[in-house]
């Protein structure tokens, strides 16, 4: 896929302006997964090549911005055989719409795969209701 | 429910979203393919997903990176046969969240192989493999009779 419509992409997740890293930096839109849990969304993203150091995730009026840089993988005299590793950098934004409670959040990076956890506010949680 | 400002650009931008998917399965798709390995007979391996690969030569040594988020060390089995690397394991899906109801699925599942033949022998039995952050790094140091060798030259 080309720079741009990864840009595209981008832009396509949230209708707010954003912060972007830097035009001439790589930037890979990572693979995500999306489930639902009776108390919590549950996003799962695939960021191999990331220190923990180097990931931050951010909440900000609405969006959830997640970013990952990568160090180079090989030495500068490497002849690389094969090249198929991207030496970029992670981005992504996901719009949280109402009924999430935007205080709580979790996350946790294990293995090159980033899990946030986004728990529903009370009205959005599913309920028994009482029969008199 | 409450007002929220009309943004003409979300309207102009949600026809595109259709076709970037579509063109990023494609972009899945032909990584497949190409990257597909074959068996002995020739026929494809029958992999459900291909990781990339970066395989560098440096002089002493060859390097092989994979990318494999969300692997575990044992799930990785890698084999060396005849100058022939092969690596091959599966990536299972979290057990926390197979039951829930799911939205969204961008990842690959399953099980993978490649397989690379190297230019050059390579020392068997110092072969290493790490894991870290997702990434799978197996160095293979190259025998002695591989490596560049320098040759002086006598003036008389």
């Amino acid at each position: 896929m080309t720079k741009n419509t990864e840009v595209a992409v981008m832009q396509q997740n949230t209708g707010l302006p954003m912060t972007r890293p830097e035009a001439q930096e790589n930037i890979v839109v990572p693979f995500v997964d999306i489930c639902e849990t009776p108390e919590a969304f549950v996003l799962i993203l695939d960021m191999p090549g990331v220190s923990k150091e180097s990931i931050s995730a951010t909440m900000d009026r609405g969006s959830l911005i997640v970013k990952g840089s990568v160090k180079p993988y090989h030495r500068e005299n490497a002849f690389l055989l094969f090249n198929e590793l991207r030496n970029a950098s992670y981005y992504r934004v996901f719009n949280i719409g109402e009924g999430i409670d935007r205080s709580n959040v979790e996350a946790q990076f294990e293995h090159g795969v980033l899990t946030v956890k986004l728990f529903k506010s009370d009205e959005l949680k599913s309920r028994e209701i009482q029969i008199k | 429910m409450s007002l929220v400002c009309w943004n003409p650009n979300r309207e102009l931008t949600a026809f595109p979203t259709d076709i970037l998917n579509m063109q990023r399965e494609i972009n899945k798709m032909f990584n497949g393919f190409f990257r597909g390995d074959t068996q002995d007979d020739g026929s494809l391996v029958p992999s459900v997903w291909t990781p990339a690969v970066d395989v560098a030569e440096h002089e002493n040594q060859y390097v092989v990176k994979v990318e494999l988020p969300g692997v575990t060390k044992d799930d990785v089995k890698i084999t060396m046969q005849e100058n022939v690397l092969t690596i091959r394991g599966e990536k299972k899906q979290e057990t926390e969240t197979k039951d829930s109801n799911f939205h969204r699925v961008e990842r690959s599942y399953g099980s993978f192989q490649r397989s690379f033949s190297l230019p050059t022998h390579v020392k068997n039995e110092k072969i290493e493999a790490s894991y870290k952050d997702g990434i799978l790094t197996v160095t293979l140091p190259k025998a002695e009779e591989a490596k560049p060798k320098q040759i002086e030259v006598k003036v008389k």
